[in-house]
């Protein structure tokens, strides 16, 4: 656990993060994301509404963010039948989808990283918690027509 | 409804030759223009509405402005004024947000505006400004060049006390003589100095991976071993993976961005123009 990663094996480990989140869009509706020109940001990027962040640790140490605005969450509520649409329900839909995503890359790291239970957060913010690197990976993508944002934030 | 007041500012003394070698953001130098124009009682929200900026770019463009010493507070106006003006910093400590991103009011005095502590990002996160959303527009057109994507707002309830009174604000002497430097092309001497574009320096770096995201994970971690400040002084706070339009000049940000890749790839990346032992000479010189 305490070996470092190389730089691709870095590479490779966010993608399969990258993967995970497409294949739990995919799962749910059907409809796969479509990236966007990625940025490398010095301060931290305006964050939609509804947002899920997935800790890292080991080789690999740092968080991703997923950020999406009210209208994707409330396209996901539709698409696992949920009739409700507030707050509450849109911040834990944020959450269950990071929830997956860590769940699968779990799965697929074992023990090689230990991946935090994700935290969820609304209103835009970021979980007082995560320590912020001193610059960003932002990737923004689009699914169902609704822009949303993939941020990667490495210590490094 | 009370309005919190804009403190006095005052333009660094060397303004033009600081900010010649600059380049921020439009709207730092739309307040720069205005600032010292500005009246007593002028509020937030009045000084930010006579300029057409939200009050939360006002207030992220004067501590970018304070960072880079370009402008500095009257402070002998503030102490005659009836009124308790507070400064920048004192309305940012005043939230409560404050302690959670480390900033203890410890800072070094050498040092009053510690960088970290006047990124547009942190003002944002201490006055609790993160965005709320506008309705997003779903259209594509636009998309893949990021110029659709959507704008989070900032809500209107950043720095709140005071009555508003109304203010009229005179074009500072910047803004009628339209003086502001061309930061981007000449040195103080007025020689060109070498433009060094990013984007071939990311397509090398790219080029070393299986590409695609993995290739933008790549240049991200050569990134994260530059140090920020150098991009910065450069007035990048953002830059894209593809068609980056970003140039520098600086060869010491060349330089670290050759060593970063050594370090993260081991591959020795060529960057035209650059010079070795121009670079060497700068950072010996003091």
């Amino acid at each position: 656990m305490s070996s470092s990663m190389t730089s691709s094996e870095v590479s490779e480990s966010v993608g399969v993060f990258i993967k995970m989140m497409t294949r739990c869009l995919m799962t749910l509706s059907r409809v796969s994301p479509t990236f966007g020109e990625p940025s490398i940001e010095l301060v931290l990027p305006k964050l939609h509404a509804y947002n899920g962040f997935i800790s890292i640790e080991g080789p690999l140490n740092g968080w991703l963010g997923l950020s999406f605005p009210k209208e994707f969450t409330d396209d996901l509520l539709c698409f696992v039948s949920e009739p409700s649409r507030d707050e509450e329900i849109r911040i834990d839909m944020a959450g269950e989808i990071a929830n997956t995503v860590a769940a699968n890359s779990r799965e697929h790291f074992g023990k090689r990283l230990i991946i935090h239970p994700p935290l969820a957060t609304g209103n835009g913010m970021i979980d007082p918690s995560l320590t912020e690197s001193s610059m960003f990976l932002k990737i923004p993508f689009k699914w169902h027509g609704h822009p949303a944002i993939l941020l990667i934030s490495l210590n490094s | 409804m009370k309005q919190e007041k804009i403190p006095r500012y005052l333009l660094a003394e060397d303004f033009e030759v600081r900010s010649e070698e600059l380049s921020m953001r439009r709207c730092i130098w739309t307040v720069a223009s205005s600032i010292s124009e500005l009246r007593l009682e002028t509020s937030f929200r009045d000084f930010s509405e006579s300029l057409s900026l939200s009050e939360s770019d006002v207030s992220s463009a004067i501590l970018d402005l304070l960072s880079h010493r370009l402008i500095h507070e009257n402070l002998s106006f503030d102490e005659s004024s009836p009124v308790p003006v507070k400064t920048v910093r004192e309305l940012l400590k005043g939230t409560s947000s404050t302690l959670a991103l480390g900033i203890s009011g410890d800072e070094d005095p050498t040092n009053p505006i510690p960088e970290a502590a006047v990124s547009p990002t942190a003002i944002h996160t201490r006055l609790g400004e993160f965005p709320k959303m506008k309705r997003q527009d779903s259209t594509v057109v636009g998309w893949i060049s990021g110029e659709n994507e959507s704008t989070p707002t900032v809500p209107d309830r950043s720095i709140k006390a005071g009555v508003v009174k109304t203010m009229s604000l005179k074009p500072s002497p910047i803004a009628r003589t339209a003086k502001l430097p061309d930061r981007r092309r000449r040195t103080s001497g007025g020689t060109e100095k070498k433009r060094f574009k990013l984007q071939p320096i990311i397509s090398q770096i790219e080029k070393l991976s299986k590409g695609g995201i993995e290739g933008s994970v790549l240049a991200y971690q050569v990134f994260l071993k530059v140090p920020a400040k150098l991009l910065r002084d450069e007035g990048i706070e953002s830059f894209h993976l593809v068609d980056a339009n970003t140039e520098f000049t600086n060869q010491r940000l060349c330089q670290a961005i050759i060593r970063a890749t050594t370090e993260i790839t081991g591959y020795n990346l060529k960057i035209e123009g650059y010079n070795k032992s121009e670079s060497l000479n700068l950072i010996e010189s003091p």
